[in-house]
């Protein structure tokens, strides 16, 4: 089954009416309304939750991601001043938090990994075994190879499909830097996707 | 196209199977409810500044009225004045005007919050304590401490799934399996609005499989 992403990669910049309703949300979720953290979570929870899926590859610590980046949201709202969009502070946010799970998630994983090795049988899901999934467990295989920085450079750039400059503002690093690691990762990537082949 | 150099084709896949849409419901009420939380919080925080506020200015008050009227009344006792200053200072009573009453500080006029004053603050407390002992510091038996104090303190806090949760992560790795057992039997069965359930049955048949290859290597 092919599925497509819910909402198109976010602008980090966006339009003028588009983040005056930025900063008019941003204001009321700050004030303390809860209908406007519920707004926010029903406009943006599938795009922060595919965003940690794709930085941690685990569906329960993106969960934990998603809740964690909303109510950190309703704390940070305050410091939103609308130099970008609200969704690319979200998603910054939403990086940050992915940073704190992702050794974790990383060595949750490993251990599945090793229980899977035993081959104990069981129900398996029938997806699991088509071509795409095999790629896709691969690809996420690879990606835990790669260090933190350039995993989630790949990710936003290569999955999410932003631009590096978009990317840049997201993790705060210069542009040039984005697309150096944009490089490494993909040329690592390779080399990891190929040699698992070979072996 | 299986081979490495033609990485679109795994980011495609890797795209698509990420993408995948979740309802969130749970989620969403776990998130509005953190911060309906913190919003009280602020709110109860915002009240104590306005009560001290108030009880600040009423001592200051109290305090001048004080002053001014030990002034007036204090001096004159003095047993050390000159007789001439007595009587200048009687004088001065004489056509002081009356004294402004001093009202007694007034009651705090807030009601006593819904929850316990410091509740919401330690339970924050207690639950990033736990936290940092189990993320940062990678310490089972601290973090199980940790986990256990702020569910003795917060049974039905608002982070008492995860708490529960990762105290049964902790035993996992203490290698105390049996109970980890039981702690995670309420995820695998689905409650907590199916919070970890798969991880948790994954765990579960992760366990049970290391029993019985236990069990036969010992035969």
């Amino acid at each position: 089954m092919i599925r497509q992403d819910p909402q198109p990669p976010a602008s980090p910049k966006g339009t003028d009416a588009a983040r005056s309703d930025d900063v008019a949300l941003a204001a009321e979720i700050g004030s303390g309304s809860a209908d406007a953290v519920a707004r926010a979570f029903d406009r943006w929870h599938q795009r922060v939750r595919i965003l940690a899926r794709r930085l941690l590859a685990e569906d329960a610590a993106a969960e934990d991601v998603v809740q964690e980046t909303f109510v950190a949201l309703s704390r940070a709202a305050g410091q939103f001043r609308g130099d970008a969009a609200l969704e690319a502070f979200l998603l910054s946010i939403a990086i940050k938090r992915a940073r704190h799970h992702a050794r974790a998630a990383l060595r949750r994983r490993r251990t599945l990994e090793d229980y899977a090795r035993l081959d104990i049988g069981g129900i398996r899901d029938p997806e699991h075994h088509t071509y795409r999934a095999q790629l896709a467990a691969r690809m996420a295989a690879a990606l835990d190879r790669l260090p933190r920085a350039q995993r989630e450079v790949f990710v936003l750039c290569a999955a999410e499909g932003l631009s590096s400059a978009a990317v840049s503002v997201l993790v705060g690093v210069p542009e040039s830097t984005v697309r150096t690691r944009l490089l490494h990762a993909r040329r690592r990537l390779r080399d990891l996707l190929s040699e698992e082949h070979d072996e | 196209m299986s081979r490495g150099d033609d990485l679109d084709a795994f980011v495609r896949a890797f795209r698509e199977t990420t993408a995948t849409p979740a309802d969130g419901r749970a989620t969403r009420a776990r998130v509005l409810a953190a911060s309906g939380e913190q919003i009280h919080r602020r709110k109860i925080r915002g009240r104590g500044l306005l009560a001290a506020t108030i009880g600040l200015l009423a001592v200051t008050s109290a305090a001048v009225a004080w002053t001014g009227l030990g002034w007036r009344l204090w001096v004159p006792a003095q047993p050390s004045d000159p007789p001439r200053e007595r009587a200048a200072v009687t004088t001065v009573r004489a056509v002081a005007p009356p004294l402004p009453r001093v009202e007694p500080p007034p009651e705090s006029p807030l009601p006593h919050p819904p929850i316990h004053k410091e509740g919401s603050d330690s339970e924050a407390r207690a639950y990033e304590r736990a936290h940092r002992a189990h993320f940062f510091a990678h310490s089972p038996e601290r973090a199980l401490a940790a986990w256990d104090a702020y569910l003795r303190d917060h049974r039905q806090g608002v982070f008492a799934p995860e708490a529960r949760f990762n105290r049964a992560l902790c035993l996992i790795r203490l290698a105390r399996y049996d109970l980890a057992v039981e702690a995670l039997k309420p995820f695998a069965a689905g409650e907590w609005h199916g919070y970890r359930s798969a991880e948790a049955r994954a765990l579960l048949d992760w366990m049970s499989a290391k029993r019985t290859a236990s069990d036969s290597d010992a035969q």
